[in-house]
């Protein structure tokens, strides 16, 4: 119902959700990408 | 392993920035999916599939037997098991994006000029005077995003607010008069909800069930307006954030109206609702 925000505002609102809203989630999502990938490499 | 690590990222540029795309396009399917487990309450996914990843992760220290067989299969079930899990999701997203019912973070076609807006709020609030005169009760929720849970208890219906629209969906003996109507991004979006009542005691004895269920949406959801039309004596009140506002007339339910919808600045959350406590 929002009136169209800027764009640096969506950029803001996405990092604002992705970084501190859901920091945990992206921190864990980082962890796992990155030993998943290494362990497929090595394996 | 710390040698395999600086294996990994030797090599051309063009290895390590590929290398490096992977890993956030998987960093993109793990997020997707613990944000869908989270909303889900699906924790115990979560927790179960970083331990296995931990698990492998300290097992490439030792020598396993058949170590990349374990390996491979761990890569797949995740794959599968997210997949399996989440597919409505993720299908559901994708189709609601398509329909525009939500307001879609990048897509610019989704958010609404003023005028569309204004329209809305003359349109509510002359089906709430015309309950309101019928003595018909109602419930309308204003919301920029809504509860999956409470969204599936209604009948979806993704339609342009009109008067008429929300009377019919009022009129009783109908199937969907007994529920909240959802408005979000300028559309009914929902009708015949099921809200949480709220479990304040205090409240007057001529709150039924309908003003209850709006408190409680407006305690849980603070970011909501709800608007009341009573079914016993017409009067039409407003929620918000835990607050109420009765004996609304036309002037004053627009701009509640206004202020639900984002049509004013935020000065106007203090004149209305007396600020945030």
């Amino acid at each position: 119902m929002r009136n169209k925000p800027s764009f640096s505002q969506r950029v803001s609102t996405f990092f604002n959700t992705v970084f501190r809203k859901n920091w945990l989630v992206t921190l864990l999502s980082v962890v796992c990408a990155v030993l998943c990938v290494l362990l497929v490499s090595m394996a | 392993m710390i040698e395999h690590i600086k294996l990994f990222f030797s090599g051309s540029v063009l290895d390590i920035i590929a290398r490096i795309l992977l890993i956030l396009i998987v960093t993109v399917f793990f997020y997707v999916s613990f944000s869908y487990a989270r909303k889900r309450n699906l924790h115990w996914l979560i927790y179960i599939e970083v331990s296995f990843i931990l698990l492998c992760f300290v097992g490439s220290f030792f020598n396993v037997p058949n170590y990349s067989f374990y390996i491979y299969f761990l890569a797949g079930a995740l794959c599968v098991t997210n997949l399996l899990f989440f597919v409505q999701d993720f299908r559901r997203d994708l189709f609601r994006r398509a329909l525009r019912k939500h307001v879609d973070f990048l897509t610019d076609d989704d958010y609404l000029g003023r005028e569309e807006l204004h329209k809305s709020v003359d349109a509510i609030v002359r089906a709430c005077q015309h309950l309101s005169k019928s003595d018909t009760g109602a419930l309308i929720i204003i919301a920029d995003n809504m509860q999956d849970s409470i969204l599936d208890s209604g009948t979806l219906i993704n339609g342009e607010i009109t008067g008429d629209l929300l009377e019919t969906i009022f009129f009783p003996k109908t199937p969907l008069h007994d529920g909240a109507v959802i408005i979000m991004a300028n559309q009914v979006v929902a009708a015949g909800c099921y809200l949480p009542l709220t479990q304040n005691l205090n409240l007057p004895r001529e709150f039924g069930t309908r003003h209850r269920a709006a408190i409680g949406m407006s305690e849980v959801n603070p970011g909501i307006t709800a608007i009341v039309v009573s079914e016993e004596s017409g009067i039409i009140s407003a929620m918000h954030d835990g607050k109420i506002k009765r004996y609304l007339d036309a002037d004053s339910l627009k701009r509640v109206l206004n202020h639900a919808m984002h049509l004013t600045d935020n000065s106007e959350e203090e004149t209305l609702w007396g600020g945030k406590e």
